[in-house]
């Protein structure tokens, strides 16, 4: 049985609706997000939080979930994933066959559509940030196809890091699942999240919620190499308890638009967070951040690293803030974006903002933007470099501090050759 | 017969629309040393920057014929795989890039202009030892970014480092002196006077005779106005040292 959508919503909108297949047990979720997405407008470049990033395109074409079978990942996936656990989801839907579970007993991963887990078991989750209603979160609440439940236990401590594929495979697919983190009090775990596909146009709406128990140390990284004509939306929403430690950056190298949401909610004392992000962008390439680390408890120290590099015709947006609630006394929280434009055409857009209540606080936020520095590629040259070389040893060394919360040793050294290739290509 | 390794003819170069070489010429011959001393605002610095490819100068009239190709058509990266050499008045700095990986890319990048495979990791290592040991910078380069945070003295002392690793053919030394002590002048002079073959040739930038007195030039130019208005032996930089260059001056037209 399908869902039915609501007359008001547009043709994209019912066109994803009724080809996702609902997933057993999430049945009120589902319909409340339904609910909710009726009095929602679609984002415009009206709004404050969708100002640059034209997305009234998807409205002219109609995406339509669709299953897809594929027998083996790419070589350079499996190269960079090596022999870690790995959860393939392939246009939304679970694919076990090329998914390896941890064989560590103390992490356990189920599949929403499995009849393990419905709704009930997570009803502690948050399912939007401060109960803002967001048309793509929204549409997710309402079209997801499958997701993973994992959780950590209580003190585990996770060597390994646990890879989360998401390929997109097909023309004019339309891709959501929808992703519940756990980890227990005490407990440590790294996640990775590889975003690839075809040429295709494409269309993913992911989302995740995340709990982080108190003194819990929480790291989860996000690389995109999308196909080119990939639009892809992820919200992440994290909780964090006290003495906790988050650690989430988001990588873009692929896709035509990508637009990262990263809420970082803080809800206990002695907290450490870091959100970065690096984007190195060419063509007509759009990267979009929204960043929000929300202070809400006293005696914690937030940090924001994002970096850009642009190209051609495409554009880099970065909209972060940082709250300090009342009562949240001795934060220490900054926010830096920098950008690069290295043409004429490119964009860099950047609202680093504070919102402050507090008065016992240190907060600092900035943003430049800029080109490479014409003297030292000149130094460069002058040593025989060549100009591209020399603009990758300069993208590379520009971007490194937003890298540097990478945990994880071969998946930094995939990231930080990704930025020389990608910067090769500008 | 001596073969002269750069023929510059005629140079014209001007920035920003202001003329600053004006009929420059000089031809210096495998395995010399030369020396352009000159007041302030002369066309010192342009001339060494319009050497090496820095593209804010305009070249506008003449030819740098460099082992027997005009490199003003050529890249600075092109220039300095040819073997043109610059030790910078103001080396830069290169936040977040490490000497070594500089180092690296700068040498692998000449070898592939060549025809010839990138140097083994333990050859270069072996060779960024041994030149580091020529300026006594043993061992304070590698993990450091290049130039960031490095004294006066060090950079400098980094510039021959760099020129001892690439082994150009021709070498322009800007001002080099300039901000050094007289330990780390002689260091730097020490440097270059190793690197000095019958095969290479150097041009010496300065304002001051003491440079000359551990780098022994075989030619003193005075430049004065965009070009060469008095070329004599060593002993003019005495001279110059003596007089100032008002009495020069004159001598321009």
């Amino acid at each position: 049985m399908s869902v039915v959508a609501p007359i008001k919503h547009s043709e994209f909108m019912n066109s994803i609706l009724n080809t996702s297949r609902p997933v057993k047990g999430f049945d009120t979720l589902c319909m409340e997000g339904l609910k909710d997405l009726q009095i929602t407008p679609f984002p415009s470049l009206r709004g404050e939080y969708w100002k640059y990033t034209r997305v009234s395109g998807l409205l002219k074409k109609e995406f339509k979930s669709a299953k897809a079978e594929i027998n083996t990942l790419s070589e350079s996936t499996l190269e960079l994933i090596e022999n870690h656990p790995r959860i393939v989801f392939v246009n939304g839907y679970i694919n076990p066959a090329l998914s390896i579970l941890p064989t560590d007993n103390n992490i356990s991963i189920a599949c929403l559509s499995s009849d393990k887990v419905t709704e009930n078991n997570l009803s502690d989750f948050p399912t939007s940030w401060e109960n803002e209603l967001e048309a793509f979160t929204l549409l997710n609440q309402s079209s997801f196809t499958d997701g993973a439940f994992i959780e950590v236990a209580k003190n585990a401590k996770i060597e390994s890091p646990v890879y989360i594929i998401h390929m997109t495979t097909g023309e004019n697919v339309s891709v959501a699942h929808r992703n519940y983190i756990k980890v227990n009090e005490g407990a440590e775990a790294t996640f990775i999240n590889l975003f690839e596909g075809d040429n295709e146009v494409s269309f993913s709406n992911h989302f995740n919620s995340i709990l982080v128990g108190e003194n819990a140390n929480f790291n989860w990284f996000d690389y995109h190499q999308d196909g080119e004509k990939a639009q892809s939306i992820t919200t992440t929403i994290a909780h964090q308890n006290a003495n906790s430690n988050v650690n989430i950056g988001a990588y873009i190298f692929g896709g035509k638009m990508v637009r990262k949401n990263m809420y970082v909610t803080v809800l206990g004392e002695n907290c450490e967070t870091t959100a970065n992000g690096t984007y190195i962008l060419n063509n007509k390439q759009i990267a979009d951040y929204r960043v929000i680390v929300d202070h809400k408890a006293a005696h914690c120290n937030s940090n924001q690293t994002f970096k850009g590099v642009m190209s051609d015709k495409a554009t880099g947006v970065f909209n972060g803030k940082i709250y300090v609630r009342k009562d949240s006394q001795i934060i220490n929280a900054f926010q830096t974006n920098r950008n690069i434009l290295l043409s004429d055409d490119a964009n860099a857009y950047s609202r680093p903002q504070l919102e402050i209540y507090a008065d016992d606080v240190k907060c600092s936020h900035g943003s430049t933007i800029g080109q490479l520095d014409d003297d030292a590629l000149f130094y460069m040259m002058a040593r025989g470099i060549r100009k591209t070389e020399a603009e990758k040893l300069l993208v590379s060394a520009f971007t490194a501090d937003a890298v540097a919360n990478v945990n994880i040793a071969s998946f930094k050294d995939v990231v930080l050759e990704a930025v020389a290739d990608k910067s090769a290509k500008l | 017969m001596s073969t002269p390794i750069i023929s510059i003819k005629n140079l014209h170069a001007e920035v920003a629309g202001h003329k600053i070489l004006k009929g420059f010429n000089l031809e210096i011959n495998e395995g010399e040393i030369h020396a352009i001393m000159g007041p302030n605002g002369t066309g010192k610095s342009t001339l060494a920057s319009v050497i090496s490819g820095n593209d804010e100068y305009e070249v506008t009239e003449g030819e740098v014929i460099f082992n027997g190709k005009n490199i003003l058509e050529l890249s600075p990266d092109e220039r300095a795989a040819e073997g043109v050499f610059l030790a910078f008045q103001y080396p830069v700095e290169i936040p977040g890039v490490s000497n070594t990986n500089f180092m690296k890319a700068a040498v692998n990048n000449i070898r592939e202009y060549h025809g010839k495979d990138p140097l083994k990791a333990k050859d270069f290592l072996k060779l960024m030892k041994e030149k580091q040991a020529l300026v006594e910078l043993e061992g304070r380069l590698t993990n450091r970014s290049v130039n960031e945070g490095f004294s006066g003295g060090e950079k400098k002392r980094n510039e021959i480092f760099q020129m001892a690793m690439l082994d150009p053919k021709f070498a322009i030394l800007d001002e080099t002196d300039s901000g050094l002590d007289i330990d780390a002048l002689k260091i730097v002079a020490n440097g270059v006077n190793t690197l000095h073959t019958k095969e290479n040739s150097f041009l010496v930038i300065t304002h001051y005779q003491r440079l000359l007195d551990h780098i022994i030039p075989d030619f003193v130019h005075v430049m004065y106005d965009g070009k060469i208005v008095r070329t004599g032996p060593k002993e003019l930089a005495l001279e110059l040292e003596e007089k100032g260059y008002d009495w020069l001056k004159g001598e321009t037209v």
